[in-house]
């Protein structure tokens, strides 16, 4: 099979499962959902993100290894893989319940431990990204203070709506803690994502761009599942939105694989494959 | 300069690849047209920025092919 071929097959596949999941969302009374359960797709979900996660771990934990100990950069990508990690495992515990066990997860659960690890870790990440390149002297960019503080307030604001309602919901503290927790650290990222978004905004054009791009992407989508996610889960009502968070979350875990591999291309000068059998 | 900034706009951009060089010609107090040593101070002082968004080797490897085609030999 040609490379050509692979690429048509995989993007036809990508395309299906997405129009299979966004329908699940939009028309979940469509005829092909009586035969396409949504533990059917919990499956499908899973077998894409699981791999994808650990392809995006091996590449990123690589992409450190060429920045080697003495680049500031080789920190952030040490990040990305360990953000990559803790999610797989936070997926494995959750699929065990879902769909081994089948039932609903306990709240709190390893899982949780695992996401919430995984989510102060790549904030982190971009953190020290970010720092990394202010570091390298380079122009990366200017947002004003007043930009930042705005886009700050904005995201305060509407993570406060969110987690308001938690408050007075029923359950333990720890429950509602958690259930906080989860957006105040999406509403953090958001912020961290803004601003790495004016280096995204200046490379552009340059190979690099396709990276950070792509990464800004797949960490924008994680952030919109998890908020979508919420809305759900206080919201019964809107559970057929799960596909959705799904499809964001697949999304979110293939671009961080795309963006971990780019990276590793971009040090190379040639594709990593090519690299290898060349011996490189 | 010119050289320089089309040498790392391949990974750059031009915005960054541009704006970088001149801002670190300006504070080595380098202005064009530079001299043969001051072409090769500036492409040291690149190489270590450079290698925070490609690496060090895919930093040091632009540079010296720089290095190569302003004609000044194959000293990194």
């Amino acid at each position: 099979m040609t490379a050509r071929i692979r690429k048509g097959a995989l993007g036809a596949l990508g395309l299906m499962l997405t129009a299979v999941l966004l329908g699940r969302a939009v028309v979940p009374t469509a005829a092909i959902y009586q035969f396409v359960s949504d533990y059917a797709l919990r499956w499908v979900s899973s077998l894409v993100e699981f791999p994808a996660l650990i392809a995006g771990f091996v590449y990123a934990r690589r992409a450190a290894e060429r920045f080697g100990d003495g680049n500031p950069a080789a920190r952030a990508w040490r990040g990305f893989a360990a953000w990559l990690a803790l999610i797989a495992l936070g997926q494995v515990v959750f699929s065990t319940y879902g769909l081994i066990l089948r039932r609903a997860a306990p709240l709190p659960s390893l899982g949780d431990a695992f996401y919430l690890a995984g989510y102060v870790v790549m904030i982190g990440s971009l953190i020290a990204i970010q720092r990394a390149h202010a570091q390298s002297g380079f122009t990366v960019g200017t947002t004003s203070k007043k930009g930042v503080v705005a886009f700050a307030l904005g995201v305060s604001l509407a993570i406060a709506a969110l987690v308001t309602p938690i408050a007075s919901m029923p359950g333990s503290v720890l429950v509602r803690a958690l259930n906080a927790v989860y957006p105040l650290l999406d509403g953090i990222a958001m912020i961290a994502l803004f601003v790495l978004a004016r280096t995204v905004r200046v490379l552009r054009g340059g190979r690099a761009w396709r990276v950070w791009a792509t990464l800004l992407l797949s960490i924008t989508l994680s952030c919109v599942g998890d908020i979508v996610f919420a809305q759900f889960y206080f919201h019964a009502k809107l559970s057929r939105l799960e596909a959705l968070v799904d499809l964001a979350f697949m999304a979110s875990y293939l671009l961080a694989a795309r963006a971990a591999y780019l990276q590793c291309s971009l040090m190379q000068g040639v594709t990593p494959t090519r690299a290898r059998n060349e011996g490189g | 300069m010119a050289l320089i900034v089309d040498a790392l706009a391949t990974d750059l951009g031009r915005t960054m690849a541009r704006a970088s060089v001149e801002g670190i010609a300006a504070r080595l107090g380098l202005k064009a047209p530079l001299t043969r040593d001051e072409q090769a101070t500036l492409l040291r002082a690149l190489s270590p920025g450079l290698a925070v968004f490609v690496g060090k080797a895919a930093a040091e490897q632009t540079l010296f092919e720089v290095h190569v085609r302003l004609g000044l030999g194959g000293v990194k």
